[in-house]
């Protein structure tokens, strides 16, 4: 019996390993079975430790308060320059006859699990196929962009984390514009590769999605450019990246028409 | 209050322990944004199997590790048999040296527990290389510190656990079995 049980995990393994169909709807459907029942179990626990914190975080209240207080009156500030950059913005497109992007919205999940081991990264979510997750799908955190979705069961996905050995992204660095590919090696800081030598990255540039490739639509922050001490430059994202209690998942809207004019650019 | 064991259920006090290690796997996979001790996992799974595997290694078939493996390898996403490739044989290996580890102090059974989850995180980050063909097999300094975090969390936390396992132990309905019977 324990013999058989090994060969039994060697061959799931092997077979997992090398992507077959078969495998993956078998992986698929104990998910759709699994996944729900770790939601459930883990909730409650989940639900009082946060309760916990939150009680814990009460003397910090009137300080976070103030905080806040002061940051509202400077986003204030920021918001009304930025809806008259958002008009004069509309009206220079309109003048240039220009083709806006595609507009997206979005589905908000819950985390249920985080795999942030020293090997991989990766969380589970709360929203599947059935909420209209896809494949490919850019997932955003707190700040900005976290990760892309990689398995969907009905009512869950598996987020592939930016942070990840297999993760890359293409991105736009700065007022240069200047192209690249974020790669993680899972130690939390994202590696630039490709990125044009004449081309300067400069310590605050701001990082954001380029859209190359289609995946992921463009214009979602990353992160910001830091130098480490030999002057190689990475990405340095926001506190706690990753660290998400609720993602927002990015359902791109395709125009019908511009996707049947590639299609036929294509073929 | 004097709490009489003995005036439990048989049937309770035999679904305690089961109940016990799907708390420990809820914990191993519990998501908790709030703090970075979240992104440290002390293996309390491994810590109950090991546990069991030497004093009430009946109540535990393979079959059930490999289950409880099948299930840590959904929710964390990686190949399937991955964890029982690792857990499983640990397992087995533990339970034909209950013999010796039954009779030993617990500072022993202690690091005999160092000993295993060395083993079991080594094998598991080389599982996962080979997983996702990924052939190279040295280790940066940051996975190297998040592995030895993992492993000292989990020898930090053991006798907590295992105190807590010793109770249900202690309730469990004593069963007339020698600790070389089983191997």
């Amino acid at each position: 019996m324990p013999t058989s049980l090994i060969a039994c995990s060697f061959l799931l393994f092997v077979l997992t390993s090398w992507n077959i169909d078969h495998l993956n709807t078998l992986r698929g459907g104990l998910s759709n079975i699994f996944i729900p029942v770790l939601n459930t179990m883990t909730a409650p626990i989940q639900g009082a430790a946060n309760r916990m914190a939150e009680i814990s975080g009460l003397s910090h209240l009137r300080a976070e308060n103030a905080a806040l207080k002061l940051e509202n009156q400077r986003l204030t500030s920021w918001y009304q320059v930025a809806q008259q950059l958002k008009s004069d913005n509309a009206s220079l497109r309109q003048l240039m006859d220009t083709k806006l992007p595609e507009s997206y919205d979005f589905i908000t999940a819950r985390t249920i699990k985080d795999n942030k081991k020293s090997y991989v990264s990766s969380i589970l979510v709360s929203a599947g196929s059935v909420e209209g997750v896809a494949k490919g799908q850019a997932v955003i955190g707190r700040n900005g962009v976290i990760g892309r979705v990689i398995e969907t069961a009905d009512h869950a996905s598996r987020v592939l984390l930016l942070s990840d050995t297999n993760a890359r992204l293409p991105v736009i660095i700065g007022q240069q514009q200047t192209p690249s590919i974020i790669a993680g090696d899972n130690t939390g800081v994202l590696k630039l590769l490709h990125t044009p030598r004449e081309l300067e990255v400069n310590v605050g540039d701001a990082v954001i999605t380029s859209g190359h490739g289609g995946l992921i639509p463009s214009g979602l922050p990353v992160g910001f450019i830091a130098k480490d001490a030999a002057g190689k430059a990475f990405i340095k994202t926001s506190k706690g990246f990753g660290n998400t209690e609720y993602v927002r998942i990015v359902n791109k809207y395709t125009d019908p028409a511009l996707k049947a004019s590639l299609d036929k650019l294509n073929q | 209050m004097n709490l009489n064991l003995k005036n439990i259920p048989n049937a309770l006090q035999l679904a305690a322990p089961y109940a016990l290690l799907m708390l420990m796997f809820v914990l191993d996979n519990i998501y908790l944004s709030w703090t970075a001790v979240s992104e440290i996992r002390p293996g309390f799974t491994l810590m109950a199997i090991f546990y069991w595997a030497i004093y009430r290694p009946t109540l535990f078939p393979p079959l059930i590790i490999f289950i409880i493996s099948l299930a840590m390898d959904i929710a964390n996403g990686s190949a399937l048999g991955l964890h029982c490739l690792v857990l499983l044989p640990i397992y087995l290996f533990i339970r034909r040296q209950r013999r010796f580890l039954y009779e030993q102090p617990f500072f022993v059974v202690w690091l005999g527990y160092l000993a295993v989850t060395c083993a079991a995180n080594a094998a598991l980050w080389l599982l996962v290389r080979i997983s996702q063909y990924s052939f190279d097999f040295t280790l940066n300094y940051s996975t190297l510190t998040a592995i030895l975090y993992d492993i000292a969390a989990g020898v930090f936390l053991f006798p907590v656990v295992a105190m807590l396992l010793y109770f249900i132990h202690k309730m469990l309905p004593q069963m007339n079995m020698r600790a070389g019977d089983i191997k």
